[in-house]
């Protein structure tokens, strides 16, 4: 298996707001990890997160959230069956985000044949603070989370099993 | 992991929302008040204590759209207060990344964010599916040209990791060139385009006397260094910005706010840079702002989408021009030792004047930061356009205020501007 066939892993975020840091890190652990597929981290840009779909037919978008659920919660939503809820429509510093991304991307034909997006349950996004401890245990979940998905289409380095 | 779709009714990265609140007494208005989120603050205190390498890296966090902005102010007030010039094809190469990220921050705004306000659109999704889509496929496209050079030259995309004090950790070859080269002459059609279809919108016949202020250079057009001037006769070196400009605590908003010297507001970013700078475009720019019409002489605020345009097409041209004349240096930077002193520099962010200010001590360290960002330098403005532009339009339905407001303020394009519908809009008619 090559690996552009892997999903592309897109984590977004902003490093030093808190809980919003969580998608970024959950890409740069899916590198130490050795995923052998492609993986970018994002700010959270509509226009670049739809170039990025581009070639790829399978996509995996990580971000934070936040609602009433607990912290740490993954909501997971396939992109293709509906369209998405109104919380990822963030109002970040020009972010114009993953919502819209989607969104776009399927108003222009453009969305990923499979295109997952991962919304992690967050609760502080101050700039400038720490993430809480219920995020911080989603990376690793996300991390196995992929490698299962993976495993799915092809075969996988042996730490993956 | 479950698989389950939870109703979730709140936003990530809400740095802030923006809030507009509008006193009205016999049916005048007797007052406003405007607050968004201002980011740069916790940064000011980040960086006591760091090293001045880091500020480059550092402070490009502060924005995911604008980073070579904060770098380039940030490397270029190390520089002074290092005493060192960088000049040549490192000079060259830091305005062709400039040239980079005007193009993907003006093309974002424009076409996703403000150009839905004059087309009767909720945002750039609906505009998309209601017969626009190749506009905006041509937008992504052009875009794109902007994301190459700062990646080509900053390392990658987003926060670039390749600029430093002194230059750059690595140079191109000039043969490298050669793609992106191709890439920016395809986009130089797409930004013609692009600032036909701008142009081509109607817009709200409202000017003000605004006191323009931008960076001014003899030679080119403003992006990294020039004096500081206006339109109403100011010309400053920047290490006299202090003594010209102050930043106040406002009750009604925990953002500084920029004003004059004599509590004037004051505008900054393309508009000002079009009216002060001219003459400093590019043919092909100056051309294409008199194919479509916009005054030489742009009072009105919301031509400013326009003037991105105009400036998107020349930050293409001087790409191309940069390109075609670099010659590679001898050296990826300009050594130097540590030392303590005081740097200040501006240069133009697209969306204005952007001032850094560093104290540094003996071994290099950061003693204090300062930095002020377009976007709390225009506030006072903004606030005094949306006294001044509702005015007449106060007996009209609260929705239809709310987006001329919206519309207002995306003039600016500010960092709360990319929320579809980022305002609370809140009218005291007592």
């Amino acid at each position: 298996m090559t690996a552009h066939k892997r999903p592309l892993v897109i984590g977004i975020g902003n490093p030093h707001a808190g809980d919003d840091a969580v998608g970024l890190l959950v890409a740069q652990a899916l590198r130490r990890a050795g995923y052998d597929g492609e993986v970018v981290e994002n700010p959270g840009i509509a226009a670049d997160l739809i170039s990025l779909f581009e070639g790829h037919d399978h996509v995996i978008l990580i971000d934070a959230c936040r609602s009433d659920a607990a912290p740490g919660t993954i909501h997971q939503f396939d992109a293709n069956d509906a369209p998405l809820p109104p919380f990822l429509t963030p109002v970040s510093s020009h972010g114009y985000g993953v919502g819209e991304a989607v969104e776009l991307a399927r108003a222009l034909g453009m969305l990923p044949a499979i295109c997952m997006v991962w919304a992690i349950e967050g609760v502080e996004f101050g700039v400038g603070t720490q993430m809480t401890p219920a995020v911080a245990r989603t990376i690793a979940k996300c991390v196995a989370g992929i490698g299962d998905i993976s495993a799915l289409s092809g075969s996988l380095p042996p730490h993956w099993m | 992991m479950t698989d389950k779709i939870i109703k979730v009714d709140m936003l990530a990265r809400v740095e802030g929302e923006g809030a507009f609140k509008v006193v009205v007494r016999d049916g005048k208005i007797v007052g406003t008040e405007f607050r968004i989120f201002e980011p740069p603050r916790f940064f000011e205190a980040f960086l006591q204590g760091r090293d001045h390498t880091e500020a480059p890296d550092i402070t490009a966090r502060i924005c995911g759209i604008c980073p070579v902005a904060y770098q380039m102010s940030s490397v270029h007030a190390m520089e002074m207060a290092l005493g060192i010039t960088v000049d040549g094809p490192l000079r060259d190469l830091r305005r062709l990344l400039y040239c980079g990220e005007w193009i993907e921050s003006h093309v974002l705004h424009a076409a996703m964010l403000h150009a839905p306000d004059f087309l009767g659109y909720a945002g750039a999704i609906e505009m998309a599916k209601d017969g626009h889509g190749d506009v905006v496929k041509l937008a992504l496209e052009y875009k794109k040209a902007g994301n190459a050079i700062v990646s080509f030259i900053g390392g990658r995309e987003i926060h670039p990791i390749n600029v430093r004090v002194g230059g750059f950790y690595k140079v191109p070859r000039k043969a490298d060139f050669a793609p992106l080269r191709e890439q920016l002459l395809r986009a130089r059609d797409l930004a013609e385009t692009f600032v036909d279809w701008t142009a081509s919108f109607d817009f709200p016949d409202k000017e003000r006397d605004y006191t323009m202020v931008s960076l001014a250079h003899g030679t080119e057009y403003p992006m990294n260094e020039g004096r500081v001037v206006s339109n109403k006769g100011l010309d400053i070196a920047v290490t006299d910005w202090p003594a010209h400009f102050r930043e106040d605590h406002v009750a009604h908003s925990n953002a500084l706010q920029g004003f004059m010297v004599d509590g004037g507001a004051y505008l900054c970013g393309p508009v000002s840079r079009f009216n002060n700078a001219y003459d400093q475009l590019s043919d092909r720019a100056k051309a294409a702002t008199q194919r479509v019409g916009l005054p030489r002489d742009c009072k009105n605020p919301y031509r400013s989408i326009t003037v991105r345009a105009v400036e998107s097409l020349y930050a293409v041209d001087e790409a191309l021009r940069i390109i075609d004349t670099y010659e590679e240096p001898d050296a990826p930077f300009v050594d130097y030792a540590p030392r303590a002193g005081i740097g200040m520099a501006a240069t133009e962010a697209p969306r204005g004047l952007l001032f850094h200010r560093y104290e540094l001590t003996e071994d290099g360290s950061i003693k204090t930061a300062q930095i002020v960002p377009p976007t709390s330098q225009n506030q006072p403005s903004i606030e005094q356009d949306l006294q001044s532009f509702i005015a007449d339009i106060l007996d009209r339905p609260d929705a239809e205020i709310l987006h001329l407001c919206e519309q207002t303020i995306r003039n600016y394009d500010p960092c709360i501007s990319c929320a579809t519908h980022f305002l609370e809009l809140d009218i005291d008619r007592a």
